[in-house]
């Protein structure tokens, strides 16, 4: 099977709605790499609960999102302009979720922008609790 | 397929185009009538979540004495969800109403195991189960008044 790479960047309204054309293109790449259906269900998973973090936030005009592929792991990098002074929300549900269904997960903020960063490779984030 | 294509710029999109997927509709449950079970079907994020609020709380003020809420058409269900299914649970706690959730194996029931709620929500795999389980707490309450 000849190795996949490439990006895919959407870019999206900053309003909830949206998310949903997120989540539909996340599991349309992964089923194109041959993922397994929990793991394309993990990314949409994940891909939404990064989305909804800069939502909730206060992301303002729109929410970009870069899905790189890099051979057998999904990054999803998302971006948002946050008010001034707004950072995101570090705890509670959707926090938990990501770390437990990614392999990684950052949070930065750069020339303005605050970026989420959420990699997941191919098969279950091995983790005693699941 | 012969391989990813490389550098694909996709979509932009602007306005109002998307409407929200989720219906909260409501029942009792078949083995136990006076057991109001409430269907939420579609998808329940951050933009629907509201809608589901709306429906538990209509059935929480239907239901004086036990609820189910019943998941199994739920296509997709992240925290906020979540969070609107622990509202339910403490505001029917609070009221003393029984509260039970019909969950199917896979993805929710993970999402409720990484968040810690399976071991604070009442969880089964039928609604027969979960309205006997909501039955009993009533028959429980309304003898100990």
């Amino acid at each position: 099977m000849s190795s996949a790479s490439g990006r895919v960047t959407i870019e999206i309204p900053a309003q909830a709605e949206y998310i949903a054309v997120l989540r539909a293109a996340s599991g349309v790449i992964a089923s194109r790499l041959d993922f397994t259906l929990d793991d394309i269900d993990d990314l949409r998973i994940l891909v939404d609960e990064a989305a909804s973090v800069l939502l909730s936030a206060g992301a303002e005009q729109v929410l970009r999102c870069d899905i790189d592929v890099e051979d057998e792991a999904v990054r999803f990098q998302l971006h948002a302009q946050l008010p001034d002074g707004q950072s995101p929300h570090g705890e509670g549900f959707a926090w938990s979720i990501l770390n437990a269904l990614a392999h990684d997960v950052r949070m930065d903020v750069a020339n303005g922008e605050h970026v989420i960063s959420v990699t997941r490779s191919r098969g279950p984030v091995l983790d005693g609790a699941l | 397929m012969g391989g990813w294509p490389g550098n694909v710029q996709v979509i932009s999109g602007a306005g109002s185009l998307m409407r929200v997927q989720l219906t909260v509709d409501q029942r009792f449950a078949s083995a136990f009538p006076q057991i109001v079970v409430v269907v939420p079907a579609g998808e329940v994020d951050l933009a629907s979540a509201g809608q589901l609020r709306q429906g538990l709380e209509r059935a929480e003020s239907q239901a004086p004495a036990g609820l189910v809420v019943d998941l199994r058409d739920v296509g997709f269900i992240d925290s906020t969800g979540i969070g609107e299914l622990v509202g339910c649970h403490r505001r029917c706690r609070e009221a003393g109403r029984a509260l039970a959730f019909v969950v199917p194996t896979g993805t929710i029931s993970k999402i409720l195991k990484v968040t810690g709620m399976d071991s604070v929500f009442d969880l089964h795999p039928d609604e027969d189960s979960a309205a006997a389980a909501v039955s009993a707490d009533k028959s429980e309450a309304s003898t100990s008044e």
